[in-house]
């Protein structure tokens, strides 16, 4: 309930002036730390898939040279299409483990318009739709791309939908948006294929630890480092805007609070009190970060106003309360507390105070973290080794996800269908990624280091 | 008997003082006495300073502090029992962090040389294993660093010349996943300054 | 001097008395000035105690022996605070498994009542939906009826057309009895001329065959004119059974096999039944699918569904019909129907 940081409101005003100091400083810090930009893809392996996937049919897009452009360049440039946007739309159904994508083999043709199919051929493969699309080179770097899914059983065009003046960085964005679309079409579900995820890589070279803060595409692809040090990085917790990250920094010597906007320009070290400063949590609404500090004695939930940097203490107990999770409707916080003598999840009210145990499943249920609706509370439970739990709220049935080994740190997507958590494989951490149902799992690798502390992106355009 | 005894421990004292404040004093010898500015340069060369009591053997040479527990060990053969029994890290149990008799005796050592010269500082740098969430792990560190500390004071050593530090599961003394890492990554690491 | 002293004996006294006071003082105050100087040297490492000090060269002696008595001191005074500490914790932790009960015995209540406002919920939902279906049910039976009157002249025919076929099953088993006697009579040729050439059996084999085909032909033309002979009959036993009987008797006939015929499509669909999305086990449509007499649909129509049919589940269904074609032919081709409706939960 103190005031901290009166700075706060001037650092907003001074930032401008700031901005190119700090951005300089920041690529000076990194340059220092790192000799070789080690950058590796996250690579995804599936283990798992639903029994009854559905076949469905992705042709390659037909690649179209700009049309001012005489002939004969088009036809050079015919078979250089810029990204293979089939390739990454059927390996977004794949991974979701509800569609079985033909390979380009399987296809009996390749149709680029709806007069040109001949059902009966589609239909004997026994599927049920077809996307096919162009890409035409509009000229410097811009295309425009084109999708038509096609109902083969109806026979009619479910969507069809054009993008103008997508430049070439922004294409697999757009495949993305096309797998969210089709995954929406078919199962009712809003896709979240078009969305980010941020997590911690370490890599050891030559002894020393060296920690990067990287966010991703959520297939792992076009990974960008947003902070390397050579001290802990921990828990980054996205705004909700999708625009900014908290997470935990030893850089000065202890773990403190950061938040740092992906684009670099903005970082403010927001929570730098005595003893721990842990466990960010942005509130839903964005103007709320809910925090672990053990500045009054023992670890702590407290809520910082972003604005004024006031700060409400929420428990104060001797033993350890952490990882508070906002719940969906922002209020009250899931929290983990030991009070009982192991992790328990406990929720905690803003208005009131009043704080009521939640979980009572086994003697182990730490880190909590709640669905995009408010639904599902996925915990990492602690029964003959470490899994993730998942418990309906309203129903109150709690199964067990995961059986890899020591899984933490669970993620929900923004559709709340999969959960993104951490665990370890061949003595290395890694990702992995299991179906609210639990049917289909699929891990994320990292080939040259151990990745951690994932953390999954809001909705990339709400 | 008992004062033979008293004069090894001040000896060892005397070495470890001598070789453990050496060259912290050069790194953060400057007058300013920022708290936080002294951990920041004291971390970096610190990391490989915590690793004396537990990857000595793979140090990679360079720093004073390795080299005094290995010179230490080789002067007097006999005395390897004691020379282990207040090596500067104390280990805990799964999810515990209480203090028993031996780990009481080490923190006792200690804040005898912490009286014995009251320019000293310490820092107490709390770690888990890495079961656990990490964040829960980072308030555990905390926890055992804090019990050290309780542990100091009571033995008469002034809160304002102990800094605690929580790294959680974080920096492994040992890599693997096994109770013989684990065992040695459940610690507090006690650093002279 | 000495009379000096006889004389003032008292005085000298004082005087004496006061001198060695005098002297005791600065000899005093002397002696421990040294002191302290030993004190500012030496008194930097501890104040505690300062006995021993000049005995002992090493300063940090006294701290460990003071240490040594202390540890145990400390040691209680440890345990204490984590008596107190464990006092209080358990002291929280009752008070707190306390609220935790109750609290828990608060959601378990709310839960049920959770529960029973869903069962309730449910119920409602099921009695409209039974509502729903009775209402249904009753348009259908009244349609069953309008068409069972409507089927009743038809379902003569047809019951006449049904004896046409029975008739001829019976001459086609008796043409089979022949046949067969043929075919024993041939056996026994086959038998009495067994040692004659096997050119002989071949050919007979060959005739047996042809006599087949030609049993065959006869099988067929002797049906067709079963057909009229059965129809002449029928219209005989028309005149001589009961008419009532034989249409009650006939549309109950009809009613059942209708009723597999419309199973075995909704079967066929429910077999082709498959979707990405996650569907309630509640959902429910009719579905009105509409067909050739091939069995290739023309239109499919998702009607009456209940609550818990997502759009999802509608296209599913819609799909699984299509990927049915050509849906199953009746049992009897008078049972085909171009429109058909069924209930459809997968």
């Amino acid at each position: 309930m103190t005031i901290v940081n009166s700075k706060f409101v001037t650092f907003f005003q001074r930032i401008a002036k700031i901005r190119k100091l700090l951005l300089l400083s920041i690529t000076a810090f990194s340059m220092s730390l790192f000799a070789v930009s080690a950058m590796a893809e996250l690579t995804i392996e599936i283990s798992e898939g639903y029994d009854n996937a559905i076949p469905i049919a992705i042709v390659p897009f037909h690649y179209e040279a700009n049309n001012s452009v005489a002939s004969t360049s088009s036809q050079t440039s015919n078979s250089q299409s810029p990204e293979n946007l089939a390739y990454i739309i059927a390996a977004d159904l794949r991974r979701s483990g509800r569609f079985r994508p033909l390979s380009n083999e399987e296809l009996p043709a390749q149709p680029t318009d709806i007069d040109t199919i001949n059902f009966e051929q589609w239909r004997d493969l026994d599927l049920d739709n077809l996307l096919m699309g162009k890409i035409i080179a509009e000229g410097n770097g811009f295309y425009q791309i084109e999708m038509r899914f096609i109902d083969v059983l109806r026979k009619n065009q479910v969507i069809g939908k054009r993008w103008n003046h997508i430049p070439k960085s922004n294409l697999r964005q757009i495949a993305h948006q096309m797998s969210d679309l089709i995954y929406e079409e078919l199962t009712g579900v809003r896709g979240a294929f078009n969305t980010q995820i941020s997590y911690v890589t370490l890599r050891k070279i030559e002894g020393k630890r060296h920690y990067t803060l990287e966010v991703a595409d959520s297939d792992g692809f076009n990974p960008q480092p947003i902070l390397k040090s050579n001290q802990p990085i921990m828990s980054p917790s996205w705004s909700p805007d999708g625009k900014k990250l908290a997470y935990v920094s030893f850089e000065n010597g202890r773990s403190q609070i950061f938040i740092q906007s992906l684009d670099g320009k903005f970082r403010k070290n927001i929570a730098k009190f005595k003893g721990i400063n842990g466990a960010p949590a942005w509130s839903p609404d964005g103007t709320k970060l809910a925090m672990t500090l053990s500045k009054g004695g023992s670890a702590d939930i407290y809520v910082m106003e972003l604005e004024t940097g006031k700060l409400q203490q929420l428990t104060r107990k001797f033993s350890i309360e952490t990882e508070a999770a906002w719940a969906a409707n922002g209020e009250s916080l899931y929290f983990n507390s030991d009070r009982r003598g192991k992790p328990q999840v406990f929720q905690v009210f803003l208005d009131t105070g009043e704080i009521n145990r939640v979980t009572y499943n086994g003697n182990y249920n730490a880190n909590p973290e709640i669905s995009p609706d408010g639904r599902y509370l996925s915990v990492v439970h602690g029964e003959g080794g470490f899994h993730i739990g998942l418990l309906d709220l309203y129903t109150n049935e709690f199964r067990v996800l995961t059986d890899t080994f020591l899984d933490e740190s669970p993620t929900f997507s923004p559709n709340g269908e999969m959960i993104l958590y951490a665990m370890n494989q061949d003595g290395k951490g890694q990702l992995a990624v299991v179906a609210i149902d639990g049917k289909t799992s699929q891990t994320l690798k990292v080939k040259d280091g151990e990745v951690r502390e994932p953390a999954w992106g809001p909705y990339l355009n709400p | 008997m008992n004062h033979l005894k008293s004069l090894f421990t001040l000896a060892i004292i005397a070495t470890l003082t001598a070789c453990s404040s050496a060259p912290e004093r050069g790194a953060s010898g400057s007058g300013g006495d920022l708290s936080d500015a002294d951990v920041i340069s004291d971390t970096a060369p610190g990391i490989d300073g915590d690793k004396m009591g537990v990857e000595v053997l793979s140090a990679n040479g360079g720093l004073s502090t390795d080299g005094s527990s290995v010179g230490q060990s080789l002067d007097g053969m006999k005395m390897v029992d004691i020379g282990e029994l207040h090596e500067p890290i104390i280990y805990f149990g799964y999810d515990q962090y209480e203090l028993d008799d031996k780990t009481t005796e080490i923190v006792k050592f200690y804040a005898q040389e912490m009286m014995a010269n009251p320019s000293q500082k310490i820092v107490l740098k709390g770690h888990t294993d890495e079961r656990g969430t990490p964040e829960y792990n980072l308030a555990l560190g905390e926890k055992r660093a804090k019990i050290v500390a309780q542990a100091l004071m009571l033995f008469g050593v002034a809160e304002s010349r102990i800094d605690i530090v929580s790294y959680g599961e974080e920096q492994p003394a040992m890599a693997g996943s096994n109770e013989n890492a684990w065992q040695k990554n459940r610690r507090v690491e006690l650093i002279i300054q | 001097m000495l009379s000096f002293i006889t004389r003032h004996p008292i005085a000298v006294i004082l005087a004496l008395i006061l001198h060695i006071a005098i002297g005791v003082l600065i000899t005093y105050e002397w002696h421990d000035s040294t002191k302290s100087i030993k004190i500012s040297v030496q008194g930097e490492a501890d104040n505690a105690l300062h006995q021993d000090r000049q005995d002992k060269p090493f300063v940090n002696i006294e701290p460990l022996k003071t240490f040594a008595v202390d540890s145990a001191l400390v040691k209680q005074q440890l345990e204490r605070i984590k008596s107190v500490e464990l006092a209080k914790k358990r002291e929280q932790e009752q008070l707190a498994a306390k609220t935790d009960k109750e609290r828990q015995h608060l959601k378990e209540l709310q839960l049920r009542q959770k529960e029973e406002q869903l069962k309730a919920e449910k119920a409602a939902k099921e009695t409209a939906d039974q509502i729903l279906k009775t209402e249904a049910e009753r348009k259908k039976t009244e349609e069953a009826k309008r068409l069972a009157s409507l089927e009743k002249k038809k379902a003569d025919n047809e019951r006449a057309k049904a004896e046409k076929a029975k008739k001829a099953s019976l001459l086609a088993e008796k043409e089979r009895q022949l046949a067969n006697e043929k075919m024993a009579l041939a056996q026994k040729q086959r038998q009495v001329e067994e040692e004659k050439k096997n050119a002989l059996v071949l050919e007979i084999e060959r005739k047996d065959k042809e006599n087949k085909a030609l049993a065959l032909e006869a099988e067929k033309a002797k049906a067709t004119q079963a057909e009229a002979v059965a129809a002449a009959a029928l219209q005989r036993q028309l005149d001589e059974e009961s008419a009532a009987q034989r249409a009650i008797q006939k549309r109950q006939q009809l009613l059942s096999l209708r009723q597999t015929y419309i199973s075995s499509i909704s079967a066929k669909v429910k077999d082709n039944w498959r979707t990405p999305a996650r569907i309630s086990p509640e959902a429910q449509c009719d579905l009105r699918i509409t067909q050739t007499p091939a069995g290739s649909v023309t239109s499919v129509r998702i009607v009456n569904c209940n609550s818990y049919a997502s759009k999802q589940f509608k296209d599913a269904a819609e799909k699984a019909v299509y990927r049915s074609e050509p849906l199953p032919a009746p049992p009897v081709k008078e049972l085909f129907e171009r429109v058909i409706t069924f209930e459809f939960k997968p």
